[in-house]
């Protein structure tokens, strides 16, 4: 079921395609918050956070068809791609980092300017609310894979061996989490 | 629900988390071009968690992203933009989209007609490696920037296309040759120069029948049965596990 948002967003998005600027900004307006909030918990580096959510931005800029409204909302496609752009970010950075041996620090870097919450749309207050409530309703262990996956980066392999469970587990945990949240936020949304 | 489905489902939570490698992330490719568009409930459950995963994204503060990003997207925009530049931004953003999402279904309805025949290629491009039943793969580099290249393949099928962005040329008088390794042996497949950057090469090879792939540097007028240049890309198509 397509919310008002998602309307408003598939009108700028059609205004885009005509290689309208001023959508181009809209949607900058609307995600860009979202986009390096989420970035820069993955990443957990202002810079690398930047060039994630500007990448974004740009693939969405030359390629905006790739975004197709019968499979799901803009705000899927595009947070989805913020997301795994920041992963593979984030899994490049510790391949580099073992491949030359030098200590890349991973951890925010406190003295720079990791840029301030921003005055965000009600619908997207309202909604951190729904997803919190319902990310504190799944059990600690099965949040806690999701977690490490999600905001963490991290391969189910990974997570595995980090807790010192098996692979099955962290599968068996995953599914179940995902389909709480599923249930959850659907129920919501009724 | 029979244990096969369970299995799938359990991948397809794990592929809308980008949490899968190895095995898993195969074996996920493969449920998501032979089962997934058949079946109603998967289809469904697959959208579902992909929704969920970008709910995910918004149970974090929005933080404002440093003021320098949105003049600078300005510029990038609004820039009057050379036929070079166009050419390899397009080519950046399928491969951003493609290494950015997966195997998202990006089927595209782009009228093509008022098109130039370059960008008609690569939009043709985006959609072959956009359909669900094409798997990618990133061919690793020393490169810095270790997306130049990408390889598309349709499994048990002859179509494969070779993608790439901002690929450096080689030195002169050199060429980039491809290699694919079978049953131990390397095999030449094509050679290619990019094209201010482009790289657009449509090859036919069963990838699922090979090991390896292989782009070296070598000079043009040279031939040789195996690889003797230096090796530029790589890309693992099997795994050693797999059974023959």
């Amino acid at each position: 079921m397509r919310t008002e948002e998602d309307l408003n967003d598939l009108d700028i998005h059609a205004r885009l395609r005509g290689g309208e600027s001023a959508a181009f900004e809209e949607l900058y307006r609307r995600y860009a918050g979202p986009a390096y909030g989420l970035a820069l918990r993955v990443t957990g580096q202002p810079v690398l956070a930047q060039e994630v959510v500007h990448d974004a931005f740009i693939a969405l800029w030359r390629a905006p068809e790739a975004f197709d409204a019968a499979r799901g909302s803009f705000r899927t496609f595009f947070l989805s791609l913020v997301h795994h752009r920041a992963v593979d970010t984030v899994r490049r950075e510790e391949r580099l980092r073992r491949r030359t041996d030098r200590a890349v620090n991973l951890e925010p870097r406190l003295d720079e300017d990791v840029g301030e919450a921003v005055v965000e749309e009600t619908w997207l207050t309202v909604r951190r609310k729904e997803v919190r409530e319902a990310l504190s309703t799944l059990p600690p262990d099965q949040r806690k894979v999701l977690e490490m996956a999600y905001y963490g980066g991290k391969t189910q392999a990974v997570i595995a061996q980090e807790l010192d469970i098996p692979l099955g587990t962290v599968k068996t945990r995953t599914l179940a989490a995902m389909r709480k949240l599923r249930r959850a936020l659907t129920e919501r949304e009724e | 629900m029979t244990l096969e489905h369970e299995r799938i489902q359990e991948l397809l939570a794990g592929h809308a988390l980008h949490s899968l490698d190895g095995d898993d992330a195969r074996e996920a490719e493969r449920a998501l071009s032979d089962h997934v568009p058949g079946c109603e409930e998967c289809r469904q459950l697959l959208a579902d968690f992909s929704d969920v995963a970008a709910d995910l994204s918004l149970a974090e503060p929005a933080v404002s992203p440093p003021e320098i990003l949105l003049p600078r997207l300005r510029r990038e925009i609004g820039a009057p933009v050379s036929r070079r530049s166009r050419m390899v931004a397009v080519a950046a953003a399928a491969v951003a989209v493609v290494t950015g999402l997966g195997v998202w279904n990006a089927m595209l309805n782009v009228r093509v007609t008022d098109l130039s025949v370059e960008r008609q290629g690569m939009i043709t491009a985006i959609q072959f490696v956009g359909q669900p039943d094409v798997v990618t793969v990133a061919v690793a580099t020393e490169l810095a920037n270790p997306e130049t290249l990408l390889v598309g393949y349709r499994p048990n099928d002859r179509s494969v296309l070779v993608v790439g962005s901002e690929v450096p040329a080689p030195a002169e008088g050199n060429e980039y040759r491809l290699w694919i390794q079978r049953d131990g042996r390397w095999e030449h497949v094509t050679d290619f120069v990019p094209d201010d950057g482009v790289v657009l090469v449509p090859v036919a090879f069963d990838a699922t029948a090979c090991d390896g792939m292989l782009v070296t540097e070598e000079g043009a007028d040279t031939e040789h049965t195996t690889p003797a240049g230096a090796p530029r890309w790589e890309a693992v198509l099997k795994n050693e596990d797999e059974e023959p």
